[in-house]
């Protein structure tokens, strides 16, 4: 997302011109935080996390499941008694029904992405429409700096190094 | 009438995993030819070619959603009695008075479980 440079005497009211500067202001601090990259740049981060999450909680759940269908099925082949048999089976819907937190969850962050879809765009658009400029924020200190350089949360799956990785460089 | 555990089931859900407890669950009650999709459009495909016995769909789905695959269902003549249910997270009263209005037999709320899938199904198509 681009923000106009040049300053632009609005025609709007007054507080509304003020809030639409607010915005434009923390975008434009967003754009600082990650040493000038494009706004667009830090949405599709997030995104992508969010994506990661559908696909890990994904992995996760079919692992869950594999154990849960292998146990039934070492249940159906062992000559366990009648007492067991339905304890086991019970214990293993139990796990197949907790399983479908995925599909809830999975459908919460899909809502999330489509509404920060929406957000982005209109952001982009409110901040033509406006040609609101925004102002340089307050220089973060030093100790701002390095922290939220050193502050990235988890690494993408794809991304995530191993902990033979990890060594090496400790090492 | 006793069931015939050899009738095609229809699942359809975009969530694979749902897909699979959902098959997890109809093999452990006994029905062994169970197929799936992954939204309305295949799964309107597929019963073209292959009469089911019975319908699993969730609601939120795309190209095609459960509710739309439900109303496409009711409108073909070769299909339009295939029993139906909606597995869906949509719970609200407008959602379950359009499914009914749409011809859904039964209606399940998501997260499900093992013995309310078993008691809405019976419902449809008997007991089991």
């Amino acid at each position: 997302m681009m923000l106009e440079n040049e300053h632009y005497e609005s025609r709007l009211p007054g507080d509304i011109y003020s809030e639409i500067k607010e915005i434009c202001n923390v975008v434009k601090e967003i754009q600082q935080e990650t040493s000038g990259i494009m706004y667009n740049r830090k949405m599709a981060d997030t995104t992508a996390q969010l994506n990661d999450v559908l696909q890990s909680t994904e992995n996760a759940t079919n692992t869950i499941l594999d154990a849960a269908t292998a146990i039934k099925k070492i249940s159906d082949g062992i000559n366990s008694s009648q007492e067991h048999k339905p304890q086991i089976e019970n214990h293993v819907n139990a796990i197949y029904e907790a399983c479908t937190f995925q599909d809830i969850t999975g459908q919460r962050i899909q809502r999330v992405l489509k509404h920060m879809s929406l957000l982005e765009e209109r952001l982009i658009k409110l901040s033509k429409t406006a040609k609101v400029s925004a102002e340089n924020p307050s220089p973060s200190t030093p100790d701002d700096v390095e922290n939220s350089a050193l502050t990235n949360g988890p690494a993408l799956t794809a991304d995530t190094p191993s902990q033979a990785d990890i060594d090496k460089l400790f090492d | 009438m006793a069931v015939d555990m050899n009738m095609p089931i229809l699942i359809v859900d975009d969530f694979r995993t749902m897909l699979r407890i959902l098959e997890g669950f109809l093999r452990q009650y006994g029905f062994t030819d169970i197929d799936d999709a992954t939204d309305g459009q295949k799964a309107l495909e597929l019963m073209k070619r292959k009469k089911y016995g019975l319908v699993l769909s969730d609601w939120n789905m795309e190209p095609m959603s459960g509710f739309d695959l439900l109303k496409a269902v009711r409108a073909n003549p070769a299909i339009q009695t295939v029993p139906f249910i909606l597995i869906t997270a949509e719970s609200k009263p407008d959602n379950i008075i359009a499914a009914k209005q749409a011809g859904v037999n039964n209606y399940i709320v998501k997260p499900l479980s093992a013995v309310t899938l078993k008691e809405k199904m019976s419902t449809v198509i008997g007991k089991f």
